[in-house]
């Protein structure tokens, strides 16, 4: 497994949605820096990316990414995501890099799964050691 | 009760799975046998058999996209919701679709 398919980074000072795609693209990406903002904005017009409360997964899938990642960000305090989410303690982001292999993509779906249990997403939000 | 269902949304890798999950936990939680295919990024998955559907009781159709072999469902009571459905409200759908096969 990639050591870096996986980010969690904890107590971000971060604001708003838009510093969170910021932080991301600046600081945890390899690559050049993203309009990750944009990216998002497709999918999310296809339906909420909240999955539990105070919890988001914004993802998207793309020809400008050059490795699939995803990263777990905490923010130092809850952020407004958008006029109905509010409150958000938890962001999970999955870039998915177009015509990712069968392996990696079996990879993050078996995280995915366990984004369905409860235990897990407490887990995330309260650790101060993540493991995934 | 007997349910079969597939989960398919926009990306593929997100919703799909959680969904088929959730679906899966409170299906069997509230006592009945699921079987659940995913049509995500990796193709289709968990592909339901022709006997699952012939015995199914209901189908659940948590998609965001078009989905392949819809045909199979042809004749059976088929719930279709969003995604999102399932992910956040999975209990409330299991029973919503209780009562939609009790209804019949």
């Amino acid at each position: 497994m990639d050591a870096n398919r996986f980010i969690v980074k904890l107590d971000v000072p971060i604001h708003s949605r838009a510093e969170l795609f910021q932080y991301v693209s600046d600081t945890l990406m390899d690559a050049e820096q993203l309009d990750l903002a944009g990216l998002m904005a497709e999918r999310e017009e296809n339906g909420s990316v909240e999955i539990a409360e105070e919890i988001v997964l914004p993802h998207v899938e793309s020809g400008v990414l050059d490795k699939s990642q995803v990263f777990i960000v905490r923010p130092e305090k809850k952020i407004t995501w958008d006029e109905q989410i509010k409150q958000v303690r938890l962001v999970i982001m999955i870039l998915l890099r177009k015509e990712e292999t069968d392996d990696v993509k079996r990879e993050i779906s078996q995280f995915t799964r366990k984004l369905a249990d409860e235990a897990f997403l407490e887990y995330l939000m309260e650790t101060d050691q993540p493991e995934i | 009760m007997k349910i079969v269902g597939v989960a398919a949304c926009t990306v593929g890798i997100a919703h799909t799975y959680i969904a088929q999950e959730k679906l899966e936990n409170a299906a069997k939680k509230a006592g009945h046998e699921i079987h659940v295919e995913t049509q995500g990024t990796i193709g289709i998955e968990n592909r339901l058999s022709q006997e699952q559907i012939d015995a199914a009781d209901a189908v659940i159709l948590a998609v965001d996209v078009k989905i392949s072999g819809r045909e199979r469902f042809e004749g059976k009571k088929v719930i279709q919701v969003p995604t999102e459905v399932a992910v956040k409200s999975p209990n409330k759908l299991i029973q919503k679709v209780t009562e939609v096969v009790e209804a019949k």
